[in-house]
């Protein structure tokens, strides 16, 4: 399928890669890890290398690059290492929203910390199809009042913006995006809560107690109409199936090499049939995943996909993801187990992000109710 | 081997349930956090006889069959892991080529001491290269005069940080090998020469230790050579398929923990505005759990009746532990999707029974290994019964 990308994505592709291979280092990722720590060092390298903010326009100090590119980043992240790769991932979540639709302003002073790789952003957005989400707003002459409660927000603790969707508090009007800095009255942020995985990425809980802002906080809608919530979903999307696909390349790179390495029975463990049909089936799965996600990807660049084609290539990554972990670290026997060997991370990471995107039946009823429309 | 009747047996599942609820699981949080068991359970458990269920009275313990056997594992797994784990080696890998195959000195010296948990026992049989090969080992037992000198290196082996006696199984006759080179030894911890390598750390089983475990000219006395030289291998892999039921019965343990958890959680918790029973997606997912987990069960407990009439059932116990540890990760990933984000969190049980369900499909032979196993018995023309 690489012969399918242009000569500007194979290059970002190897980028990418050569950096993820250079720079990502086992021993530090297990420490790391252990700690609990986000990884700065190395988000300013990539920051260094324009590998975070790829789709950014210009203007706001990026490569203005397509979605189609920005998915080959975060594959190739995710592959050397899921939990680094999710954790570089994350760290400018949404921004690239914003880029698109910010005032000057709000662009300047997201962007340009962010790109140094300084600061973090996080986002506060319900989990999809969930309505209303849990931060609902008030309005009063130019200033919004925030409440509620989001139960997990990742990189709170760390982050120096919120972007925050808000719905309103009497349900009448439109669901808004705000961006502002995390030093405001009013705003508790919980302690670092412990999960399955992703150990280098936070989760914390996030509670908005008469929080006021500025009307100037909100990232409003382009010229031709656009809602800036929807293309913010939408890139989330697209960017948690490439997560997922990496992770499950990455998974499907440590299982092949680690055939090919272990001997029982005086033969490498990929000479037996029953391993070797395992590979061949990982393989055509992620293909099929990688095939929903780049279609969806370059749609996305040409303005012309749909939630429920966004919907369902983030769904067959993920299922490719958890399938490809598991036969992954089967493959590998008891050192599979080991948190040394990283097939052990790939698996719980991987399972940590689809609960992070809420359950599978919301996702489905999203898609289904799309297809069936309304019945009489 | 005392056969207990339906009511006994019933009566037996009771009195783990209750002494499970009230005395481990409000320490379950606490194996968790702090990697360990806390003493006062393991002197109750001591007290209780926990360690030598299976070992025969007259050595101490309560010769229990496998029905009986399997009902406190399967009671024990709904709680946390270790509980479970921690008297198994005992009853189990640890104990069980004594009483097959030992001397009757072996069995007054070790088993008493089993039985009552005073010690406690590893089965020390995979080395790094050498796992579902367990034939190709490299530890070898060379005989000088009236000892065995043991050099080598064994590893994943589970309780060797806390052992008092291990279960040794080493090459004699490197010329013969598999085909009766391979004897099975008891030996203790203060014999000179052992030393306990890395610790591993794993993602699951918090409060059940296992680590390398190298040998270096550890001189082990004639008289604690199990069974004769060159019959290690055979009584190692009759015990290692005895214990296998341990994991069938810890899968459906754990899975009918996780059922109880899923349907309670289902009916009183909303998804939108009606509680998630009430939807089909949820409510066929508890079905799918509900029914592989009865099947699961029966076959356990047929499977172990059939070995407490001792007929051979080694096809049966390959099935029984090839669909129970897959089973359970089926309705893990059921009762997660039940949970959704909070059977992510840490002190979330689906969290942990995610983490420690995964092992059951690795040891004690992989899921591989038993379709190899199972297959194999077929084809010589056995069928289960
Ligand atoms: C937590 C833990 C506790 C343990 N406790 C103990 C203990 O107390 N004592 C002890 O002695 N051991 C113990 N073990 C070791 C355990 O029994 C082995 O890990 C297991 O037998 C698998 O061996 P391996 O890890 O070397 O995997 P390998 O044998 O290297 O297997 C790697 C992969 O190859 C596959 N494979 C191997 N051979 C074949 C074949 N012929 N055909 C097709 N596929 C094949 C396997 O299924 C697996 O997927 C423990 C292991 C773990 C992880």
């Amino acid at each position: 399928m690489t012969c399918l990308l242009t000569e500007e994505q194979t290059f970002i592709q190897k980028a990418a890669r050569d950096f993820a291979r250079g720079e990502f280092d086992d021993d530090q990722i297990l420490d790391l890890m252990e700690k609990q720590q986000f990884p700065k060092k190395t988000l300013k390298t990539a920051c260094k290398l324009d590998l975070i903010g790829l789709t950014w326009p210009e203007s706001a100090g990026g490569q203005e690059c397509g979605i189609m590119d920005s998915v080959l980043v975060t594959e190739e992240l995710c592959r050397r290492d899921s939990t680094m790769g999710l954790a570089l991932s994350f760290a400018d979540a949404g921004a690239e929203t914003v880029a698109r639709f910010g005032t000057p302003e709000q662009i300047k002073a997201l962007n340009a910390p962010l790109l140094k790789g300084k600061s973090v952003t996080a986002l506060i957005c319900p989990e999809l199809g969930q309505e209303p989400g849990p931060i609902c707003y008030r309005k009063t002459d130019d200033t919004l009042v925030l409440n509620g409660e989001a139960s997990v927000v990742v990189n709170a603790d760390i982050a120096d913006f919120f972007l925050t969707v808000a719905h309103p508090e009497d349900g009448q009007g439109e669901r808004i995006l705000l961006l502002f800095p995390k030093d405001m009255p009013g705003i508790a942020v919980s302690e670092l809560i412990k999960k399955l995985g992703m150990d280098m990425t936070h989760w914390n809980s996030v509670k908005f107690e008469s929080t006021r802002v500025s009307t100037g906080t909100m990232i409003t809608c382009d010229t031709k109409g656009v809602d800036p919530v929807n293309i913010l979903e939408k890139n989330l999307l697209i960017k948690t199936g490439a997560m997922f696909l990496g992770m499950a390349q990455g998974a499907f790179d440590l299982a092949l090499g680690y055939a090919k390495e272990r001997e029982q029975f005086r033969r490498k463990i990929a000479a037996f049939q029953g391993i070797s049909q395992k590979i061949a089936a990982m393989y055509t799965r992620l293909q099929e995943g990688r095939a929903s996600v780049y279609s969806a990807a370059r749609a996305c660049d040409k303005k012309c996909v749909g939630l429920t084609d966004l919907i369902a290539a983030q769904l067959s990554a993920q299922h490719l993801a958890e399938y490809l972990t598991d036969e992954a670290l089967q493959i590998h026997g008891g050192v599979g187990y080991m948190i040394e060997f990283p097939v052990e991370h790939f698996f719980r990471d991987v399972k940590c992000l689809r609960t992070l995107l809420g359950r599978n039946i919301t996702r489905m009823d999203l898609i289904s109710r799309r297809l069936i429309g309304q019945l009489n | 081997m005392t056969l207990l009747q339906a009511d006994q047996l019933e009566a037996l599942r009771m009195e783990i349930r209750q002494f499970a609820q009230k005395e481990l699981a409000p320490f379950e949080q606490d194996v968790e956090s702090n990697n360990r068991i806390p003493e006062h359970i393991l002197a109750q458990m001591r007290e209780r006889g926990y360690f030598g269920l299976t070992i025969p009275k007259e050595y101490g313990g309560m010769g229990m069959g496998k029905t009986a056997f399997c009902t406190v594992e399967e009671e024990l797994a709904k709680t946390h892991f270790a509980f479970m784990d921690i008297i198994s080696l005992n009853n189990g890998l640890g104990s069980r080529s004594i009483v097959l195959d030992g001397n009757e000195a072996q069995k007054k010296k070790y088993l008493p001491r089993l039985a009552s948990g005073e010690w406690i026992s590893a089965f020390t049989l995979t080395e790094p290269n050498a796992g579902s090969d367990a034939a190709s080992i490299t530890t070898t037992a060379e005989k000088k005069g009236d000892v065995y000198l043991l050099n080598g290196m064994k590893h994943f082996i589970t309780n060797a940080p806390i052992a008092d006696v291990f279960i040794v199984i080493a090459v004699t006759d490197p010329d013969k090998g598999a085909k009766g080179g391979i004897s099975a030894f008891i030996v203790e911890k203060d014999f000179p020469g052992i030393s306990i390598g890395n610790v591993h750390q794993s993602m699951g089983m918090q409060g059940s230790h296992k680590s390398e475990v190298i040998f270096k000219d550890t001189p082990v006395p004639v008289q604690n050579l199990i069974g004769t030289e060159g019959k290690g291998l055979t009584v190692a892999l009759k015990t290692v398929d005895e214990g296998r039921m341990g994991v069938a019965a810890t899968s459906v343990g754990m899975a009918t923990r996780l059922l109880d958890m899923a349907v309670e959680y289902a009916t009183s918790k909303k998804f939108n505005d009606k509680p998630l029973s009430r939807y089909q997606s949820f409510e066929w997912l508890l079905a799918d759990m509900a029914t592989e987990l009865y099947a699961a069960r029966t076959i356990l407990y047929k499977t172990a009746a059939k070995m407490d009439r001792k007929e051979d059932a080694q096809l049966e116990v390959a099935m029984c532990k090839l669909y129970g540890s897959e089973m359970v990760g089926r309705v893990v990933e059921k009762a997660m999707e039940i949970f959704g984000k909070d059977g992510c969190l840490f002190e979330n049980v689906v969290e942990r029974i995610l983490r420690d369900a995964r092992i059951l499909r690795i040891f004690e032979g992989t899921a591989e290994i038993h379709r190899i196993i199972i297959g194999r018995k077929l084809l010589a023309g056995q069928r289960p019964l």
